[in-house]
């Protein structure tokens, strides 16, 4: 990957900006050892990486298909097959759901939008046929708990962080005491080292 | 020869009754010899469980007919191969599989224990018998699969036309083994809390052990579903956030947080009741994934073992959480943490927040699948939950994850000064703000996928910032460079595994959101002759052609394709028809390349020569694939233990008792 590197423009852009460990660059004589090297080659395939990564769902992107193909993707992908439980039209292979999918494209090429189309399936089908629940009635419960759950959760790290702040507060007072009571003398701390270096010689 | 599986099914209900009772007996009376007897009992449920598998898969190979699961579950003309699949495709002969997979499992497991855990074992033993024993009863007494019709067939209903698939050997094998292997852990955990001797960490390395090969089977069971999903189901998709994968997710998400936080617990004596709690949730988890599936009440594409059985899972469910809630609170003084938090900034509240967030998505994703009980239940408002909003919900939050495990593992423990916070983030940093912006300058506008480029780069930079400055370190000790990396993996396993399974991740994460946002599809209609373009492919369709075998009728269109000038051969989709079932199945030709899949798939032929195809051009799907077996291995190093010569250059060298130098000293 590092051959690369010259093609790229952006190849280069990181020589100048990042040296080693991840300080600025500087002087310190350090510029030539061989781990920046491979540092500032990891930097650069990244990015290449990055780039390469960028540029294909780019190309991808860039209207393959028509505005009108999008939209009709879009919805086919939020109606249900009603007789394929859990699978939207866009992914049902069964007769029914090819049958709605061209449903969609008519009533896409007639002018519809995203609501009326849908309104017309629920209309139809009832609103068990949208994959996405509504926003009103008692489906807004479904939007409502997930924020609830994740400042639910919030609070709980919060206070079991605090527990456990004090608590060690309280424990690293208590272990100062015991220490003290159970200091080495010198005398002892020497012995100990005589042994040490003893075995360690043999 | 059916009949001598039923006999070994009712002698390996006895064992489990057996050891489950003598193995708590001699847990709670200290009974070596009991133990003993109660582990014996245990190991011969493995082979007695085997013959009935064979008993069974006999069956099925012979055409019995006579037999109600196999006439309801194969057909003559099923390929001989397939009785192995058909094992395990209708719901009474997964329970079998599952009990059989988990008597081996578990088997191996006590064994180890045993010399481990002297104390815990038999306590543990009695658990996993004890969830032996229940699936065996719901065998024996609900659906057994060893049943004889009154009379018998001339020829079977066969199998499930989806199933009949190279990945239907190995996903749902993996997937069922997943989810009844985190039985493993809780049951460690739980014999622990039993021996009284939870709150010592003694259960740790084993609990982290048997949590990985779950974790490890879970993972590899998703994947694996993925991939059959992307290939056979013909709609260019892998996960649909359908209830029963759900299901499968949040054990899952339960157990990945487990296999974090115990390694909290295992180096600083931290986080034991929390730790309780998660294995207990991923247990629970887990069963409510066998309720769901087996007949629940939540409709899906996975209901091939569907059945009225699931209720007697969610009960017991509740039990076990009831249960281990007693035991929980009655051991809770053996619970306490052996040390507090020294500082907010340090990897232990990166793993606490990383536990939160994995049970919030687990939660969440728990929330929107059953939620349609609960509104039909109160409101009797019918409705579907799908992809978009787990989409939307989950989404950010896995991000969030993502990106926790960028900054997590280069956090220090107990407590991170600025500095070393400074000298590790701020090239992740400053590489994530360069590849924003860098994708921001080459076109790309979805705010979602600039975050989710930026996270992955930030936890990508960590990653390989650790295993440059650890080989560095050593090489400049005087290691060569590849012999300083792989030292340095070797020297703490559990470490490097873990960034490799993290390396894994990211990959995951770049394939889900590159072919999130940036897939395009397009429906064309087409005569043979025909040529189409789709972004830089060119593809013609030559002709259709029609294969008849005993069980369908395959309509296999050939196509000659384009990459730019170049020509990549040809690819044939098709679609089978299985006229016993009226099911028609799919399957797609992908052309894979590093950066993107170009997918064909025939979604109807018509009378008159016209034919409906979906073309699809999906980014970096190749890259979600090859993540799997990165993952396995990171898991794998993570798991494998020092080698003998690593441990014997910890010791100290032999002594002599006569030389003994302290004695000396004396």
């Amino acid at each position: 990957m590092g051959l690369c590197l010259n093609i790229y423009p952006f190849g280069l852009l990181p020589f100048r900006i990042l040296g080693d460990n991840g300080y600025w660059i500087s002087n310190s004589g350090m510029k030539n050892s061989p781990y920046q090297n491979i540092r500032l080659s990891l930097i650069n395939s990244l990015l290449m990486l990055v780039l390469f990564l960028n540029t294909s769902c780019i190309a991808a992107n860039s209207d393959l298909v028509s505005q009108e193909e999008d939209r009709i993707n879009k919805i086919n992908r939020v109606i249900m097959c009603p007789v394929c439980p859990g699978e939207s039209i866009d992914q049902s292979q069964n007769e029914i759901a090819s049958n709605m999918r061209a449903i969609v494209k008519d009533l896409v090429r007639q002018g519809k939008t995203e609501d009326e189309i849908k309104d017309y399936f629920i209309g139809k089908y009832g609103p068990v046929i949208l994959l996405e629940p509504s926003t009103e009635g008692i489906s807004l419960y479904v939007w409502v708990v997930p924020p609830i759950a994740l400042s639910f959760a919030m609070i709980i790290v919060a206070l079991a962080v605090a527990l456990m702040r004090k608590r060690q507060k309280n424990s690293s007072l208590n272990m100062n005491h015991d220490l003290a009571d159970e200091v080495i003398s010198d005398e002892e701390k020497e012995k100990y080292f005589a042994v040490i270096n003893r075995i360690s010689n043999e | 020869m059916v009949e001598l599986g039923q006999i070994a099914l009712i002698l390996s209900f006895m064992m489990a009754t057996y050891s489950t009772v003598v193995g708590f007996a001699g847990g709670m009376l200290n009974g070596r010899d009991l133990a003993a007897s109660a582990r014996w009992g245990f190991y011969s449920i493995c082979p007695l469980l085997m013959l009935a598998t064979a008993s069974l898969i006999y069956a099925f190979v012979t055409n019995d007919f006579s037999v109600k699961y196999v006439a309801e579950n194969s057909n003559i003309a099923m390929p001989k191969i397939y009785a192995w699949v058909a094992f395990y495709s209708g719901n009474a002969g997964s329970l079998l599989y599952i009990a059989v997979a988990f008597s081996l499992m578990a088997g191996i497991t006590i064994r180890i224990l045993n010399s481990k855990l002297p104390y815990t074992s038999p306590y543990a033993l009695g658990v996993m018998s004890m969830v032996l024993l229940f699936f065996l009863a719901v065998i024996l007494f609900l659906a057994n699969p060893l049943d004889r019709h009154q009379i018998a067939l001339e020829d079977g209903q066969g199998m499930n036309p989806l199933l009949i698939h190279f990945g239907m050997f190995i996903h749902p094998p993996f997937q069922m083994l997943g989810l009844i292997s985190v039985a493993l852990p809780f049951s460690i955990a739980i014999g622990a809390l039993l021996a009284g001797r939870g709150g010592r960490d003694e259960w740790v390395d084993q609990g982290r052990l048997w949590g990985m090969v779950s974790w490890l089977l879970l993972t590899t069971g998703l994947l694996l579903g993925a991939w059959w999903a992307y290939t056979i189901l013909g709609w260019g998709g892998y996960w649909a956030w359908d209830p029963v994968e759900n299901s499968a997710l949040m054990p899952w998400l339960a157990m990945t947080a487990f296999v974090h936080s115990i390694m909290v617990q295992k180096r600083r004596g931290m986080f034991r009741m929390w730790n309780m709690v998660l294995i207990i949730v991923a247990f629970a988890m887990a069963q409510m994934g066998m309720f769901i599936n087996r007949g629940g009440p939540v409709p899906s594409v996975h209901s091939f073992a569907e059945s009225t059985m699931g209720w007697v899972f969610l009960a017991v469910m509740a039990v076990t959480l009831f249960i281990s809630l007693v035991i929980f609170i009655f051991r809770f003084d053996t619970l306490k943490s052996r040390s507090g938090l020294d500082s907010i900034i340090s990897r232990e509240s990166a793993f606490l927040a990383q536990n939160m967030l994995f049970l919030l998505i687990a939660f969440i994703t728990l929330w929107g699948t059953i939620f349609p009980i609960l509104s039909e239940a109160v409101d009797e408002t019918t409705m579907t939950i799908g992809q978009p909003f787990f989409n939307k919900v989950n989404g950010p939050l896995m991000l969030l994850l993502v990106f926790l495990m960028g900054i997590g593992p280069v956090l220090p423990w107990r407590k991170a000064g600025w500095g070393s916070i400074n000298r590790m983030l701020r090239l992740p940093l400053i590489v994530s703000c360069l590849v924003f912006l860098l994708s921001l300058i080459s076109g790309i506008r979805e705010y979602w996928v600039l975050i989710s480029f930026a996270i992955c780069s930030v936890s990508l930079v960590t990653v390989f910032q650790e295993l440059i400055r650890g080989s560095r370190s050593r090489h400049s000790h005087g290691e060569s460079w590849g012999r300083a990396f792989f030292s340095l993996i070797g020297a703490n396993r559990p470490r490097y595994g873990g960034y490799v399974v993290h390396l894994s991740i990211i990959m995951l994460a770049l394939g889900i959101t590159a072919s999130s946002f940036y897939d395009v599809q397009k429906d064309v209609v087409m005569r043979p002759g025909d040529s189409e373009v789709l972004g830089k492919y060119t593809f013609k369709y030559l002709e259709v052609s029609e294969k008849s075998y005993p069980d369908r009728v395959e309509e296999i269109a050939k196509f000659e394709v384009w990459s730019g000038n170049k020509n990549i051969g040809y690819m044939y989709p098709y679609r089978a028809f299985y006229p016993e079932f009226q099911i028609a199945a799919t399957k797609g030709a992908i052309h894979s390349t590093i950066l993107e899949d170009f997918y064909l798939v025939p979604s109807e032929f018509k009378e008159d020569g016209q034919a409906v195809f979906r073309v699809l051009v999906n980014p970096l799907v190749s890259w979600m694939w090859a993540a799997g077996p990165v993952l396995i291995l990171g898991t794998l190093i993570a798991l494998s233990p020092k080698n003998r010569t690593q441990r014997k250059r910890l010791q100290l060298p032999n002594v002599n008792v006569d030389q003994n130098p302290l004695r000396i000293s004396e």
